[in-house]
């Protein structure tokens, strides 16, 4: 406990040594080109680390997706092989995939985007790059850990990607990895599997490195004036993020080191029946380690995009974010909800009626929260004089699916429906409703809306507003249509559906060819995406200071923005939202930054 | 939309969903409806100023805690009370075993295998170390258990009557497996180790499917079952048929 604190108020040592140093702007040109690129400690850089790490990946992956569903359009057809790369995989003969390559192909997917996609992208991405700019901070707290924690990620994409190389391949258990199916041995017994396990290990280190230096830096490190309510929702999502991260990454590593020893060990943890060595293991037990952290993950996800959702509706509405102190208590109130919910994952495994009744309940209580969300998000919009620029729209779009996949969450939060829909393709629509859908529009509204800030040019709007609306009309095709398919009774990680004659009969596949072929056409519009990103770092417009008029402390610095941020430690006399206020009337501006003292009146 | 419902009790969560699905449906068109008058209401054009509002007002405090009582009361208390009102049907009233026709389901790997309890009524012990996948699915000692001796398995088939209620017991010789009969709208994982039930009740006669809904390894696809609901003695001449099957093997020993 000492220890901790001396580390603590180190910090805040550090913060105000930093401020007095002289000189530390032409700090970063002493530096070479491994220093300030590779093994910066320059959170500015690491955030781009994470960004780059992150939208690979998220290519990777999203290449993946469109894979799975040529193989559901075109069940091992030989006259329809995936275009281009099927000949590759596959070989020159035999054209179809095989079910166990669909298996690793649904399995490295989800794994890939949740743990090595949206994490660096909308945590490890925004999270370092915003925080200290946005609470006035030189750096992070512990800037080497920071340093570890992206190259901690990195080894564990490393890994992940030399999984595919080894012995039949990587793994195929399922994203979720369930007991016994992937903890004995006997089922999949290649490496694949233990390099998983191994590298989403190194993926929960990285993210436990990086969250503790969230909530130190977010609680010790902030500027003079920057009370906590004055810190913008984007930043207080992600502390909160960081929170959830803390405590419920442990309980997955248990999990998975259980795992990883039945494994390699021959131990019985997560083995009970007839496969079991000994007495006394238990399936079930790994389900509940896993949705001990899963469900939290759910939130751990969501939560800067929360923020995000929070702090654009106010900007690009030229108004106050409504209720801010409202959305934070909700954002808090999730947190702890969060943490006793995980159960309503598994309603069909036979539990107590009872303790399934108590899952019902407190599930269904994350609707309040989350309905006071939209309450301040569209009381937010009421009023405004809102501006259509690319992060708006990507936020607006936030409010529709999120609100598709908040929404449908309440018919999985019912033990009887959900007896119904548990496992088949409804549940797979909800969440990419929420985790896809939600989180990726989140993502690409905070990378055009920081762009400027990170590279000191905009991403070209026209291709902006082209790329938001395509992805909003096949996001919507694609992930409606998977709900609609699980309503028909389709279960999913199903490398066919033919041979079942429910299926086939009711037109099932109509559903999936419209999905496989909206997936194709989201998957194309990307393209004008990375073309506009790349494209826009390097001939984009230069950008001003504060190119969207906002008033938090991230665009009160000029670019490129120096290691250290600021000049002189700032001031903050107001919140983060003082948009079209009355002292603004004499200004010929309608907004007041959070460093600049009240206007003469 | 739904799949074919044949079960006494199925309509309950058919009539959960589309009572869900009306009241998030309206709260869907209010946030859609007020998102879209917003972007053309509230757009920025020249002479349009926005309003200064925090919402930090004790009156905006007050509204927004009646607002989250509604949503809590309107949509959460409200659901729940239905859900529960169709869980003590579907799942909280199971048959006795006396009532009921009780079968036993040991999944496996890409196979489901069923089990009656044959002339006597009673089921034969399983053990777990005499399970074989390939020869003994059950786990039987059909030579020392008299109670397992009569015991009748069928592979990827099952025949129940109709208008009587059906237990199955429901376990697992190898990994997860999920029990779905998707014309009854439930869904029950088999478990090694630890056995789970699912009661139903058939209206209708008639060949059904039976999927497998928690993946099981690369052929999870491929693991179907053909549920057959039939009038009484046709199910009976049916177990007649497999207790046959069953003399015959003996034979060959």
């Amino acid at each position: 406990m000492k220890q901790s604190y001396r580390l603590i108020n180190n910090a805040e040592r550090k913060c105000e040594a930093y401020y007095t140093m002289s000189g530390h702007d032409h700090h970063e040109h002493k530096h070479g080109f491994i220093r300030t690129y590779l093994f910066s400690l320059d959170h500015k850089m690491i955030g781009k680390q994470y960004l780059f790490l992150g939208l690979f990946f998220l290519l990777l992956a999203g290449g993946m997706a469109m894979m799975i569903r040529w193989q559901l359009m075109y069940p091992f057809d030989t006259e329809h092989p995936f275009p281009i790369l099927g000949k590759l995989f596959f070989g020159k003969e035999m054209t179809t995939m095989p079910p166990e390559f669909y298996n690793m192909l649904f399995t490295m997917h989800g794994s890939l985007m949740i743990f090595f996609a949206v994490t660096p992208i909308v945590i490890g991405a925004f999270g370092n790059f915003i925080i200290p700019l946005q609470i006035g901070a030189p750096d992070m707290a512990f800037p080497k850990l920071n340093m570890m924690s992206f190259w901690t990620i990195f080894l564990g994409g490393v890994i992940m990607i030399a999984s595919f190389f080894v012995k039949a391949g990587a793994a195929q258990g399922g994203w979720t990895a369930y007991a016994p199916l992937n903890s004995n041995a006997v089922n999949l017994p290649d490496l694949g599997t233990s390099l998983w396990i191994l590298a989403i290990y190194l993926g929960g280190s990285s993210s436990l490195m990086g969250s503790i230096n969230f909530v130190t830096t977010v609680l010790n490190m902030r500027c003079e004036g920057m009370t906590l309510t004055r810190v913008p929702l984007t930043t207080w999502g992600l502390f909160f993020t960081a929170i959830l991260n803390i405590l419920w990454i442990p309980v997955i590593s248990a999990g998975l080191f259980l795992m990883l020893i039945d494994r390699t060990f021959d131990t019985n943890f997560f083995l009970a029946g007839p496969p079991a060595h000994y007495e006394g293991g238990q399936p079930l037990l790994y389900q509940h380690l896993f949705w001990g952290f899963g469900h939290p993950e759910v939130y751990i996800l969501i939560f800067p995009v929360w923020g995000i959702v929070g702090d654009l509706l106010s900007v690009f509405s030229r108004k106050p974010a409504f209720g801010y102190e409202a959305t934070l208590i909700s954002m808090a109130s999730i947190v702890c909800v969060s943490e006793v919910i995980w159960g309503h994952h598994m309603f069909t495994s036979g539990m107590s009626p009872i303790l399934g009744h108590v899952f019902v309940i407190l599930t269904i209580t994350v609707s309040v929260p989350t309905a006071i969300f939209f309450l301040n998000w569209l009381c937010t919009l009421w009023g405004g004089a809102i501006r259509f620029e690319p992060p708006m729209l990507f936020a607006l779009g936030i409010v529709f699916v999120f609100s598709i996949g908040g929404l449908t969450g309440l018919y999985l939060a019912l033990q009887v429906a959900d007896m119904y829909l548990h496992d088949t393709y409804f549940v797979v629509g909800h969440f990419h409703y929420t985790l896809a859908a939600s989180v990726f529009f989140g993502a690409f509204a905070g990378i055009y809306y920081w762009f400027p800030a990170m590279f000191g040019r905009r991403l070209n709007k026209k291709w902006g507003i082209a790329h938001f609306i395509l992805s909003f009309i096949f996001i919507n095709c694609v992930f409606f249509s998977m709900m609609q398919m699980g309503i028909m009774g389709h279960p999913r990680r199903y490398a066919s559906a033919e041979k079942y004659q429910f299926l086939m009969s009711s037109g099932v596949m109509e559903w999936t060819k419209f999905a496989g072929w909206s997936a194709m056409a989201l998957g194309m519009t990307q393209i004008i995406f990375v073309v506009n990103f790349f494209g826009s770092m390097f001939f984009g417009r230069k950008s001003e200071t504060n190119p969207w008029h906002a008033a938090s402390l991230e665009w009160t610095v000029e670019h490129p923005i120096p290691h250290g941020n600021f000049a002189q430690a700032p001031v903050v006399f107001r919140g983060p939202h003082e948009f079209s206020s009355p002292q603004t009337e004499d200004l010929d501006r309608d907004w007041l930054t959070q460093v600049e003292p009240d206007p003469a009146t | 939309m739904f799949p074919q419902d044949v079960s006494v009790n199925g309509h309950m969560v058919d009539d959960l969903f589309w009572l869900t699905t009306a009241l998030i449906g309206v709260t869907f068109l209010i946030i859609v409806g007020i998102l879209i008058y917003c972007s053309f209401r509230f757009r920025e054009r020249p002479g349009h100023k926005a309003v200064y509002r925090k919402g930090d007002t004790k009156r905006s405090t007050i509204l927004t805690l009646i607002f989250a009582a509604v949503v809590f009361i309107g949509l959460d208390l409200n659901l729940a009370y239905f859900d529960h009102h169709a869980f003590k049907a579907l799942l909280g009233s199971p048959p006795t075993e006396d009532e009921a026709v009780v079968i036993d389901i040991h999944a496996q790997q890409y196979q489901w295998n069923f089990r009656y309890a044959g002339a006597d009524g009673v089921f034969g012990e399983s053990h777990d170390d005499l399970v074989d996948k390939e020869n003994n699915f059950f786990g039987l000692d059909r030579e020392n258990d008299e109670a397992a001796a009569d015991d009748l398995e069928s592979i990827a088939e099952v025949a129940i009557p109709v208008n009587t209620p059906i237990l199955f017991k429901i376990t697992s010789n190898d990994v997860l497996h999920s029990f779905f009969p998707v014309n009854f709208r439930l869904k029950m994982d088999a478990l090694p180790g630890t056995e789970t039930w699912m009661y139903i009740e058939a209206t209708e006669t008639g060949t059904f499917e039976i999927a497998c809904a928690e993946l099981c390894g690369l052929n999870h696809y491929t693991m179907r079952a053909e549920l057959k609901v039939m009038e009484q003695e046709d199910y009976e001449a049916w177990l007649d048929e497999l207790a046959e099957g069953l003399a015959d093997e003996g034979d060959d020993y």
